[in-house]
């Protein structure tokens, strides 16, 4: 186990220093010279030579680069063009935000979309059955912005039920929570279902029913556990996408998450701020992968890490 | 692979197509959105641009059929009209990502030399999201309708690269392969004539559904003000603009929406479709 | 004899499918007594399975049709609700089935799975199904059971899966025990050993066994009486003495010519039936064994032979038709 963890540690590493690189070329990709392109066609020669500067763009490629790597190893992403502050700063105020959403939103699409999944396929074929398909295929088919609008004139307009927009504590996140878990949800009743229809054709379900359990017990004790193992692995996979969603249900309900910072950087062309996010999210992306992994251990003994 | 097995390959897909309720509902969708952009000149019901004040934010009626706008202009008519960039957008970025994608994912699972190194790159695009990943591509090239694409198409060619590279893995080994080889036919023949007809299947799923993850991707991009740009009838910027009219006129948005909504849905009724008869071991 | 224990009276059963209406089984009778080992014998596809499944009352109700009577210990099964029939399966009718490397689930360990059954059956705390559980464990051969209750299927060998199996089956003392080719996933060698153990358990707690098998080997070694299917029907009824000494039926003389004779392995070529049995819905007049059978004659096309008694045995062919007829 110890081992597993280790190789898998270590090739996390190796993925991150991919992606320092990545992260490290964009500014340099910035078609023109990124120091104009940023601060646009009218600045002052000086202040495009100080951008330059603070963008290390005065030295040599493999420099800058070294030193990009060497201040990203001590945990310092830079500072903002435009705040001035220190983007490590600026997202660990707001990741907590965006990591409640997300797990808020993971645990409404788990809930709704393994029990729908798991009716569906008990149902196969029925009226029950096809609705669930249907309504998981619109989960995954709506835009998750145009589900956040349809909510707030709903539940914000016409029922005034919730906060239009803004954080004033964790029931403002509850609509936004449903918005990003809407295509989680419909993709997990999908897996639910195709998981359990398989598990109920296995022999154990038979041998189940023949010491005399009960329906429920037949589907909620014997098949699901075996049914869940894919499910969970995807649910692990898709956080990483969730928190990414965050960024347009962030934009939506005005939330301080890592998402609108994202967004708000684009639009200012705030390159420090982006790179830092972006390496942020593929840190985060990474380590909930080798958390699904071992998680995946513990719920199906048949996995042993050696 | 003869002509007449060929034929009744194909043949026998189509007739399972037909009998699959669920493609053929998608298809009907997609039928009819095709339809109504390509006809929008001809059946829009009001010039696309035709500004009137005084019908500004007017709710749905028999002159216009899903509202107006702030400017006063058709929804109906501006979605038809819009209806032509997201239908092209998406094809534009399948067609693109295909032909990236499936050229990276043959390459890598051909030559075994180059797996590593193709394979490497896209552990590091997988590593992001793929909307983040978008965002970040957009961060360098700036906002706009075709930078919108580009990072569309970049976000989804791993998807691709992985799907084409383990059905040419599987297939590579296979006798006839071997055979083919051994006459001392040409790689880049043996890829075009014996390797890519038998990969079809699964890339002609693949593209059907990130037909719609790419509708649905540029539309979130115009959203978020990334791609197209409004006054653009696109139906992502549309929404855009919407929201901030949603207390006095929800059909601004709440329509554009369903229209995409509806376009992606019917890519995915397809695609569920087409698996099922391409692939008739599953279900 | 003993009294009856279990009564099938003219049981049929339909598959509704998507190419009609498909018989499986076509109207079978027999009896099971009190203690006695009944075999069921015949190739894959005469509705060996579809019998046992029947009794259980597992067959489901969305594609299957059955008609006919099942009396266990004088009640009529068929009459019985789904929570009346629950508390017979696994408690007095239990059964093993033929897979134990995936009869046994995969997310739940040995113990949780063995315990489950005094959980269903009995009103014994926690700590004393346990304890039933272990001892279970032990009576069917399984070392170290109280480590082995915290183990996982994955971790245990064919034969211990199969013996776990039994000891679920066995827990509650069944009155009568049904095993679908219990032995056939098996090695040789341990074929004998879980044969041996089944025949050890029943004996001591007085059960019925109810053994499905294509291995006349096995129903030799085991059985008291067999019944012989083909094509949804017992095409021959009789004690294990009479069967191998004169079977009556062609099919019946065709499965013995296939077992190889350790003694005379060398001089006799094994001699399958040639052929296969009908697929469901294929025969629909006259004797379904005709086609492969070398004695068929015209009438054997026409119609459907009657059952006739000869001794002690009981056959469904024309030619015991006739000699009826001529006595």
């Amino acid at each position: 186990m110890r081992r597993y963890v280790v190789k898998r540690l270590i090739s996390l590493l190796g993925t991150l220093l991919g992606v320092s690189v990545l992260i490290f070329l964009m500014v340099h990709l910035i078609p023109g010279d990124p120091a104009t392109q940023i601060l646009g066609q009218f600045a002052t020669p000086e202040a495009i030579s100080q951008m330059r500067t603070a963008l290390g763009l005065d030295q040599p490629l493999w420099q800058q680069y070294v030193g990009f790597l060497g201040r990203l190893l001590t945990g310092d992403l830079g500072t903002s063009l435009f705040t001035g502050e220190s983007v490590w700063e600026q997202i660990v105020t707001r990741f907590p935000i965006t990591l409640q959403l997300a797990i808020f939103s993971v645990l409404i699409a788990a809930i709704f979309g393994i029990l729908l999944g798991t009716i569906a396929a008990v149902k196969q074929n029925t009226l029950v059955d096809r609705f669930v398909v249907l309504l998981s295929l619109v989960g995954i088919s709506a835009p998750g912005f145009w589900i956040a609008l349809f909510l707030i004139w709903i539940f914000a307009y016409k029922l005034a039920l919730f906060p239009i927009s803004g954080y004033e504590g964790v029931h403002s996140l509850l609509l936004p929570a449903i918005t990003l878990g809407m295509a989680e949800a419909g993709m997990i009743a999908r897996m639910t279902r195709a998981s359990m229809l398989e598990v109920i054709k296995q022999d154990y379900m038979r041998t189940a029913e023949a010491k005399g359990a009960s329906l429920v017990s037949l589907i909620f004790s014997h098949g699901l556990p075996n049914a869940i193992i894919p499910v969970v692995t995807m649910i692990g996979l898709q956080f990483g996408s969730l928190m990414a969603g965050a960024v347009v249900v962030e934009t939506v309900f005005s939330l301080q998450g890592i998402g609108s910072l994202a967004i708000e950087a684009i639009s200012k062309r705030d390159m420090p701020t982006v790179q830092g996010m972006v390496f942020f999210m593929a840190l985060i992306f990474a380590l909930t992968n080798l958390i699904v992994d071992l998680i995946y251990s513990r719920i199906d003994p048949r996995i042993h890490f050696d | 692979m003869n002509n007449s097995r060929h034929m009744s390959y194909w043949s026998g897909i189509r007739k399972r197509l037909q009998r699959n309720k669920t493609a053929m509902a998608g298809a009907i969708i997609l039928l009819v959105f095709t339809l109504g952009s390509l006809l929008a000149p001809v059946i829009a019901p009001h010039p696309v641009e035709q500004m009137n004040f005084d019908q500004r934010l007017a709710a749905p009626s028999s002159t216009h059929l899903l509202g107006t706008d702030d400017f006063g202009r058709d929804i109906f008519s501006r979605l038809l009209h819009g209806g032509r960039i997201s239908l092209l957008m998406g094809l534009i970025t399948v067609v693109l990502s295909t032909t990236i994608g499936v050229t990276l994912g043959i390459i890598a699972g051909y030559y075994r030399r180059l797996d590593l190194f193709i394979m490497q790159g896209m552990d590091i695009l997988m590593s992001l999201p793929a909307l983040l990943l978008a965002i970040a591509v957009i961060a360098v090239l700036g906002p706009g309708l075709a930078n919108a694409m580009i990072a569309v198409v970049i976000a989804v060619i791993p998807s691709y690269v992985r799907v084409v590279r383990s059905a040419v893995l599987s297939i590579r080994e296979k006798e006839y392969i071997e055979a083919v080889r051994a006459l001392g036919i040409r790689d880049w023949q043996i890829l075009l004539k014996h390797i890519l007809p038998n990969i079809m299947s699964p890339i002609i799923v693949l593209s059907t559904i990130q037909f719609g993850v790419s509708i649905l991707a540029a539309a979130a991009l115009s959203f978020l003000g990334l791609g197209a740009q409004p006054p653009m009838p696109e139906w992502g910027a549309m929404v855009f603009v919407g929201k901030s009219f949603l207390s006095q006129a929800w059909w601004m948005s709440i329509f554009p929406g369903m229209a995409i909504m509806l376009v992606v849905l019917g890519f995915n009724l397809l695609g569920d479709g087409l698996r099922d008869a391409l692939d008739p071991k599953t279900r | 004899m003993k009294d009856s224990l279990l009564e099938v009276d003219d049981l049929r059963v339909q598959f509704r499918t998507e190419n009609g209406v498909l018989p499986a089984l076509q109207g079978i009778s027999f009896q099971i007594k009190k203690g006695e080992t009944v075999a069921l014998v015949g190739e894959s596809g005469c509705g060996k399975s579809v019998t046992s499944l029947a009794i259980m009352g597992l067959l489901a109700s969305s594609s299957a049709q059955m008609k006919g009577n099942i009396r266990f210990r004088n009640k009529e099964l068929g009459q019985l609700g789904p929570k009346e029939m629950r508390e017979i399966r696994g408690k007095e009718i239990a059964m093993i089935f033929q897979e134990p490397m995936t009869s046994l689930n995969p997310v739940h360990a040995i113990g949780r799975q063995l315990e489950e059954v005094y959980r269903l059956h009995t009103d014994l705390p926690k700590k004393e199904r346990q304890n039933k559980a272990i001892e279970m464990l032990k009576k069917v051969g399984v070392p170290r059971a109280e480590e082995i209750m915290r183990e996982y299927p994955h971790q245990l060998s064919g034969g211990m899966k199969q013996r776990v199996m039994i000891a679920m089956a066995m827990a509650c003392n069944p009155h009568l025990l049904i095993a679908d080719e219990p032995t056939t996933a098996l090695d040789v060698t341990i074929q004998a050993q879980i044969l041996e153990l089944m025949n050890d358990l029943k004996e001591k707690a007085d059960t019925s066994l109810l053994l499905i098998t294509h291995d006349l080997g096995v129903v030799a070694e085991m059985a008291n009486r067999v019944l012989v299917m083909y094509y949804g029907e017992i095409v021959e009824e009789a004690d294990v003495a009479s069967l191998f000494s004169q079977p009556l039926h062609p099919y019946t003389a065709g499965l013995l010519r296939c077992i190889p004779d350790l003694d005379e392995a060398e001089k006799r070529r094994l001699d399958p039936i040639e052929g296969s049995v009908p697929l469901l819905g294929e025969v629909t007049q006259g004797c379904a064994f005709r086609f492969r059978c070398p004695l068929a004659e015209e009438r054997c096309h026409l119609a459907k032979p009657p059952l006739s008694g000869k001794g002690t045995q009981a056959v469904r062919c024309w030619l015991y038709a006739k000699e009826e007829m001529a006595v």
